[in-house]
């Protein structure tokens, strides 16, 4: 991996994005919803981030979108992981996974 | 868990408008939520709002960054819908052409035929009637003509002297040449014997045309004096053939009438003899012409002019007019003759092929529309019996521009593979056409190439056509409301689409009003034709008379004895032959025309100064029974017509009334003058009257003197012979008895006298068989139009027949209705037909003889010929109609 910290950063949201879509299809402001819970708040999406990653998902369709009716009865955006989304989910975690753990071990190092 | 729903699939094209008002309703959508749970949280409505907006993040960056892409997403889907709606339409197309074969069989058949006749007529027509001549600046040359004072008279040529004035004396002109002697000669070499067709050119005669030979040079002025070595220039055509393309062909000589030759030229190989064909030309001698006073009045040349850059038409014409009276006053004898007049090269040599052309391009210009008005009618027919597919589709949720679409391609589809087709075709009708006009214009049509921008424009309109046939229909078809298509309304109204049917109607009148032009055309042709037929030669011309033509070359036979004496034998021999009963020889066949006048004055009247002119020729014992020219009085000649008998002479029934009104002219003696050395003003008694001949059917009486050729001090001949079956087969056996005579003189275009006859009405006979099959064509086109027309009609129709006949309608009132219904429709085209063909019938008159523009009768009979087949068209479907059962029709649909 050779992505500037921006791009890492960008690549992050987007994982997080497509891990949340994977458990089902939900709008913008649920995935934001369902990451926060998922971490105790820890991480917290930017709204203006997940759209952006939203749309560029849909752009290389990874994720599609239609409209429909959520549960406020408000007409809303709602996304699905495609095929090549869930292809694409799965490398780039377990990429993500070994920089992880490649980090903590020199972060642990004693 | 949350699905997509299907509809999803039928995705709309979104606007950029509707790409941002989506793009803000779904930011909007979340900052609400979050400003309501922020609410729920305590917080005022109007803080929870400034919150959740500045708790969102850069707005403005958002809008930006997913605008863009969404546009950018919008684009490639709207791509990749294009190409899949196209394979779809293709399908859907491919599927419908399996589904209709017949009708696709029609329809790209017809398309084909059009493009195909089309470009290949309109390529020929373009090189011959279009393409500028291949020589230098052709706007500037004009062929020089003659106004004709008397009847039948040669129009085309000039004397010596008129041709020398203008080249010394004319202020318009750049440069004058003189072509003429075009005749034939024999070739030989140690191999073959031919007949070679020549011509004698001018010194200066390539350089006045801008011509550069391929090999050589031209001929100089030396070459064209008396006793000059003798040169020639062979055709490009004959240098490859006959020498095989010899690179050293300069340093050769040829024997032409056994007289060696040496090559100094070539031809170029586009070279186009203005109006003369010719394998090998030599130096016309002009300048001993134009010195020996007996002879330099005489207008035997053809002359051709060069006009000075910038001279107009009109200044060369004014200029000629002004050198004509001079020119009379200089020389007597030209007086009373005809003023020289210009006309353009191009036409001059296009001449009589240029009517036939322009009618062959009108008469496939209208069966062009006919085709055409008859594939729309097709297609609106089809797209009017689709409503219910369309209708279905549209309610399935196609918008109307895709629906229009795929009829579009549909119909492209047909309009490609026609055009392909078409192409094709092209290039075998060029071909059949080049062989069909090959007569009228031997030496431009050799090789015409299918010109590649008329091609691309015939493919182009093929296409358009296509898109017009397809658009029309499809937005007459998808214009309607889909209830009206789909629910009872469509089933019940009773006739289906008012407006499609009036649409067919007219289509159908303007398919019968084409055919009505195409038959009367064709009807003027057939009636000039009769005419033509009609007309007597005043000599037979069956298939059982035999004409060729003897051509002795003079190193063989120097002397009038030696060639009478083959001449002798040859009639003998070919008289032992069984199957000949009679062989005369002369030296001018009618078919020949004005060849050599000679003045003719009578013994015992006035000396007149300036004495007639009559045509004169001569003729042998049996020429008159071999030709079948009735003697009216006295006698024809016979074998005791000796060059040493009494001078005699026959004169034809013209000769005879003009001069001799009230009495016998038999035994009366006139003078004549041939001019012929050792033949010149000779007594001759008058022994017969002979029937009158003409040239051919198209030309006046030729008024003639006949002397014996035995009497004549020179001999030139042509055999014709009269055998008990068809002369043609006797030619072999002709060619051998000729051989074994002298193996070195060739057989000179031996026809039958019929095969003759008829070549004079080639023009008329072709006209009249082309524009007979274009008619046949567009009848039968507009018999299908209106068969399916009314056979549709018929079908959307049952209904309310049915509804009549259960209402008490006879079988007889329903034919009666439909009758009348498609009488109306053809009495509508017929009536609009023979005007148009009264209009375009004028521009035929150059092609029509002794036949009005206006023929009452074939006015009357074209509208009977187009009724009758609309009838029968009519008929054929509303007997079906009325076969119909009153409950069945009732059920139907």
């Amino acid at each position: 991996m050779s992505d500037s910290s921006l791009d890492l950063l960008r690549g992050t949201v987007d994982l997080l994005v497509l891990r949340t879509l994977a458990w089902e299809p939900m709008h913008g402001y649920a995935i934001a919803q369902f990451v926060r819970t998922q971490t105790d708040g820890a991480i917290s999406i930017e709204s203006a981030a997940l759209y952006q990653a939203l749309h560029r998902l849909e752009k290389r369709k990874w994720v599609r979108a239609w409209w429909d009716t959520s549960e406020t009865s408000r007409r809303a955006r709602f996304y699905e992981l495609t095929a090549e989304g869930r292809k694409q989910l799965r490398d780039r975690s377990s990429d993500l996974k070994a920089y992880v753990t490649a980090l903590y071990r020199v972060l642990d190092a004693r | 868990m949350r699905r997509r729903p299907l509809a999803r699939i039928l995705r709309l094209p979104r606007s950029a408008d509707r790409i941002r008002a989506d793009l803000e309703e779904e930011i909007q959508f979340d900052i609400a939520l979050r400003a309501r749970d922020l609410e729920a949280s305590g917080l005022s409505p109007a803080d929870a709002r400034a919150r959740a907006e500045h708790e969102f993040g850069d707005l403005d960056a958002t809008r930006r960054y997913c605008e863009d892409l969404d546009m950018q997403r919008e684009a490639e889907e709207r791509r990749v819908n294009l190409l899949d709606d196209l394979r779809s339409d293709l399908t859907i197309a491919w599927r419908g052409m399996r589904r209709a074969p017949a009708f696709a069989a029609v329809v790209i058949l017809t398309l084909a035929l059009g493009i195909g006749a089309n470009t290949a007529v309109y390529s020929v027509v373009r090189r011959v009637l279009l393409e500028p001549l291949p020589f230098r600046a052709p706007e500037q040359l004009y062929r020089l003509y003659t106004v004709g004072t008397r009847p039948n008279e040669d129009t085309d040529k000039l004397s010596a002297v008129e041709l020398d004035m203008l080249a010394r004396e004319s202020k318009t002109l750049a440069g004058i040449t003189e072509f003429g002697w075009i005749g034939s000669g024999t070739y030989s070499d140690d191999k073959v014997a031919e007949v070679w067709p020549t011509a004698m050119v001018a010194p200066n005669f390539f350089d006045v045309l801008g011509t550069r030979l391929a090999r050589g040079r031209a001929f100089t002025s030396d070459e064209a004096q008396p006793g000059a070595s003798k040169v020639a220039i062979i055709s490009y055509a004959r240098w490859q053939s006959n020498f095989g393309g010899d690179a050293h062909i300069l340093e050769r000589t040829i024997e032409m009438n056994g007289v060696g030759y040496r090559i100094v030229g070539v031809l170029p190989s586009n070279f186009l003899g203005p109006t003369f064909t010719a394998d090998v030309v030599f130096p016309l001698q002009i300048d001993a012409a134009l010195r020996n006073p007996r002879s330099n009045v005489a207008r035997v040349y053809r002359g051709i002019a060069r006009l000075r850059p910038g001279v107009t038409r009109m200044q060369l014409e004014s200029d000629l007019a002004m050198l004509h009276p001079r020119l009379q006053a200089q020389y007597q004898q030209l007086r009373g003759a005809g003023a020289i007049i210009p006309k353009p090269l191009h036409a001059a040599i296009v001449g009589e092929a240029a009517p036939v052309l322009v009618l062959v391009m009108v008469g496939i210009g209208i069966v062009l529309v006919v085709t055409c008005v008859n594939i729309a009618g097709l297609f609106l027919s089809r797209a009017v019996a689709r409503r219910r597919e369309l209708g279905v589709r549209a309610a399935l949720g196609a918008a109307r521009g895709r629906l229009v679409r795929q009829v579009i391609t549909e119909s492209a589809l047909y309009s490609v593979a026609g055009g392909l087709l078409g192409i094709g075709l092209a290039f075998v009708l060029k071909r059949a056409f080049l062989v069909l006009i090959a007569g009228l214009l031997p030496a431009m049509t050799e090789d015409v190439p299918l010109s590649t921008p008329l091609l691309s424009m015939a493919l182009v309109a093929s296409v358009l056509c296509g898109i017009v046939f397809g658009i029309l229909p499809a937005l007459a078809a998808t214009r309607l409301d889909m209830r009206d298509a789909l629910g009872d309304a469509g089933t019940r109204s009773l006739s289906a689409g008012r407006g499609a049917a009036r649409g067919s109607r007219i289509l159908v009148s303007a398919q019968i009003a084409c055919a009505v032009v195409l038959v009367v055309g064709a009807g003027l042709l057939a009636r000039t034709f009769m005419s033509l037929m009609r007309t007597d030669l005043g000599y037979e011309a069956s298939q059982r008379q035999l004409a060729f033509g003897l051509n002795p070359t003079r190193s063989k036979y120097p002397d009038r004895a030696s060639t009478m004496v083959l001449a002798r034998t040859l009639t003998e021999r070919l008289a032992g032959l069984p199957a000949v009963s009679a062989v005369g020889v002369t030296a001018l066949t009618p078919w020949m025309g004005g060849m050599m006048a000679v003045p003719m004055r009578i013994e015992g009247r006035p000396v007149d100064t300036d004495p007639p002119t009559i045509q004169f020729a001569t003729a042998s014992p049996d020429y008159f029974s071999a030709m079948g020219v009735p003697v009216r009085s006295g006698r024809a000649f016979t074998n005791t017509d000796e060059t040493s008998s009494p001078p005699v002479v026959i004169i034809s029934e013209a000769v005879a009334r003009r001069f001799w009104p009230n009495a016998s002219p038999i035994g009366a003696r006139v003078r004549i003058d041939t001019d012929v050395p050792g033949d010149s003003d000779r007594v001759r008694e008058i022994v017969g009257v002979v029937a009158d001949t003409r040239e051919n059917v198209l030309s006046p009486i030729t008024p003639l003197l006949y002397v014996p050729t035995s009497q004549f001090a020179h001999f030139s001949g042509t055999f014709v012979i009269r055998a008990t079956r068809d002369a043609a087969t006797l030619v072999p056996q002709i060619r051998d008895i000729l051989h074994t005579i002298d193996p070195g003189l060739p057989l000179f275009y031996p026809r039958t006298v019929r095969a003759i006859a008829a070549q004079s009405m080639a023009r008329q006979q072709l006209a009249m068989g082309l524009v007979a099959g274009f008619a046949i064509l567009a009848l039968l086109l507009a018999a299908l139009g209106v068969y399916g027309i009314m056979a549709y009609t018929v079908v959307a129709r049952t209904r309310e027949f049915g509804i009549r006949s259960a209402l008490g309608a006879t079988r007889r009132s329903i034919l009666g209705l439909v009758l009348r219904n498609g009488l109306a429709v053809a009495a509508a085209g017929i009536g609009f037909g023979l005007g148009l063909a009264a209009l375009l019938s004028r521009f035929m008159a150059s092609l029509l003889v002794g036949v009005s523009t206006h023929d009452a009768l074939t006015f009357v009979i074209a509208p009977i010929v187009l009724g009758v087949v609309s009838i029968v068209a009519t008929v054929i479907p509303a007997r079906v109609a009325t076969r119909v059962h009153p409950v069945e029709a009732l059920k139907a649909e």
